[in-house]
């Protein structure tokens, strides 16, 4: 947690359902909302948030208190534990997500066919054996790219975590999160949605997640779905 | 979870433009107003324009070889992101075994490929439809009997101007047991999506001949017009561009250097920064340097200007294309690898995608909801 290097002016926000949030002003102008609040000087006592219930808006507030810590923690730029994480990559086989055995076999049965191109004999090397011209270009083909590193990926691995909720609460923050204007959390929000749309594996899913009731009938649904298979 | 049910339409908006082509596919049948959303031109344009800036790929063919010494082709897409690939299944005929598969060009997420032979194809690799063209509408011969067709070159691209796709061929009638070196004419046909027949473009000239070569990589679509490397009428070397609104062709012209007689030198066409760019390097070596030229004016040739060289780098065989905001480029390896080159850095990246040597073709993609048979739809910009 950070100690707050601003002047430490303290809001109080109320919920819906009359709970009162005490909030340091840097961590509750994430909101674009409260800021103009603020900006107008209307911010004396407190500020009613009408259709924010506290259990929402507590954890409107940890979101917020997150992004305000993590901004100063890399103005800070501490690198050691990006110096750290550098290191163990560059030691370590990158992955990708493409699948790489088909290309291997291949790739191997490749090695015992270069006859096919007798110009290219010369330079039809087996993967990983290059002749010493290529040596010094080896290192460099093996570098990991790795920018920011720890830090993004932490705060993306700490925002998984934080919509990784059931649906009427990701509901909720949707809602607080447009009312208050938080652009940071609204885009989350929106794609943890599109994601867990993402996973559904059938129509059916879809409608009993999203509440939503089918309007097409048995024959126009299936002409939707024949549509899909183009066959030339 | 009623709450999710009622939610407005501007939110599903937004939420369907992170949404994958192949979730939109699927879930179009929902109900209605996601059917209606789904399918409209203006969403298709905006989920379209959201890829383009979001969620950018470069497509890679290459050849790989079966255990018995066959050629397959393989069409891979690399994340622009975080340098990913995947191997996408494109379900055409003209594929898998086709040895001269060529991709003619990417445009809101159709490829157009072909064997320039018989056979065009245009598919959308997300929706996985795809369209095989019909007939050439061009005669198999003239009055003389002795002249025989030939696809001299393809092209694919927008015509901003009608809001079309449009696939363009030239057609040389060579004279059967004759010199080739010089097409007694040519004629030039177009297809545009969404219709169902090639049409002739009369009427115009076609202003030099296409030198046809797969290796370098040259065809490219850039500022609504389609350029191949050709020589004019007075043997000299130029870039032939088709105009795809206009239905028109001019000669661009190469810079002075390097001399065209050199013939260890190879030339490729790429775009870099908004201009046509071109790249030249030997054909052979272990060590190359890659020369930049570029066209700072689009079409004057007093503006081609030496931009920058790259290397010598070692066991590079050639350049493909430009990324990464342009300050990488896609090269292809010697051994038949693919990696990318950063210039700011120079270093160099291994992409890990491996192919046959001197069969990568790369182009930049994007996935889209754009169908072929549709046709005319909602164009970007």
């Amino acid at each position: 947690m950070s100690s707050s290097n601003n002047s430490g002016k303290v809001l109080k926000l109320k919920s819906k359902d009359n709970q009162i949030f005490e909030v340091e002003e840097s961590v509750a102008i994430q909101s674009e909302l409260i800021k103009n609040v603020v900006e107008a000087g209307c911010d004396i006592g407190v500020i009613p948030l009408l259709t924010v219930h506290s259990k929402t808006l507590r954890n409107v507030i940890e979101w917020c208190q997150k992004h305000v810590d993590y901004v100063e923690e890399n103005d800070s730029g501490s690198n050691e534990e990006e110096i750290k994480n550098w290191e163990s990559e560059i030691c370590e086989e990158g992955n990708n997500n493409g699948s790489d055995d088909e290309e291997t076999k291949n790739w191997e049965s490749e090695e015992n066919n270069n006859g096919s191109d007798e110009e290219e004999a010369k330079n039809w090397e087996s993967e990983g054996n290059n002749d010493g011209s290529n040596k010094e270009e080896v290192e460099n083909w093996e570098w990991e790219e790795n920018n920011d590193g720890s830090d993004e990926e932490e705060l993306e691995n700490w925002e998984s975590k934080f919509v990784d909720v059931d649906k009427d609460s990701l509901y909720a923050l949707l809602l607080a999160a447009d009312y208050l204007s938080i652009d940071s959390l609204l885009e989350r929000v929106i794609k943890q949605v599109a994601d867990v749309i993402k996973q559904c594996r059938s129509v059916e899913e879809v409608r009993q997640t999203f509440g939503i009731k089918s309007d097409f009938t048995p024959e126009e649904e299936e002409e939707i779905r024949e549509e899909i298979s183009w066959i030339d | 979870m009623q709450g999710f049910g009622n939610l407005p339409r501007d939110w599903f908006l937004e939420i369907f433009l992170r949404l994958p082509v192949e979730s939109l596919t699927r879930f179009r049948c929902v109900c209605k107003s996601w059917y209606a959303l789904i399918n409209n031109p203006k969403f298709i344009s905006m989920h379209l324009s959201y890829n383009s800036s979001n969620n950018e790929f470069v497509l890679i063919k290459r050849c790989l070889l079966t255990c018995l010494g066959k050629k397959v082709n393989m069409f891979s897409v690399v994340s622009s992101k975080d340098f990913s690939f995947a191997n996408i299944a494109v379900d055409l005929p003209l594929y898998k075994k086709e040895p001269y598969l060529q991709l003619l060009g990417h445009c809101d997420g159709i490829i157009c490929l072909s064997n320039y032979r018989d056979a065009i194809v245009l598919c959308n690799p997300a929706t996985k439809e795809s369209m095989v063209l019909p007939k050439s509408c061009l005669p198999c011969f003239l009055s003389n009997p002795n002249l025989i067709p030939r696809t001299n070159a393809l092209g694919f691209g927008h015509d901003l101007k009608n809001q079309q796709y449009k696939v363009v061929r030239i057609v040389s009638y060579l004279e059967e047991f004759g010199d080739h070196s010089s097409p007694q004419l040519s004629r030039v046909e177009v297809y545009a999506m969404g219709t169902d027949s090639w049409r002739e473009v009369k009427n115009v000239k076609v202003s030099a001949n296409v030198q046809y070569s797969p290796i370098p990589c040259f065809d490219t679509h850039f500022n609504g017009a389609f350029h191949w490397h050709a020589m004019d009428y007075n043997n000299n070397e130029v870039i032939l561009s088709f105009d795809m609104g206009e239905e028109a062709f001019r000669n661009i012209s190469m810079p002075d250097f390097p001399s065209i007689y050199d013939h260890s030198l190879y030339r490729s066409l790429l775009v870099w920064n908004g201009c046509l760019a071109l790249i030249v390097y030997p054909a052979k070596g272990i060590e190359k340097s890659f020369q930049i030229c570029v066209m700072e004016n689009y079409g004057m040739k007093e503006s081609w200007t030496r931009k920058l060289t790259i290397g010598p780098l070692a066991g590079i065989e050639r350049p493909l294309m430009f990324w990464q905001n342009d300050e990488e480029i896609v090269m292809e390896g010697i051994d038949g690898q693919a990696v990318s080159y950063n210039f700011i850095t120079k270093q160099i990246k291994n992409l890990r995608i491996y192919g046959v040597p001197k069969s990568f073709q790369t182009l930049t993609y994007v996935n889209s909801l754009v169908s072929i048979r549709r046709g005319n739809q909602c164009l970007m910009k």
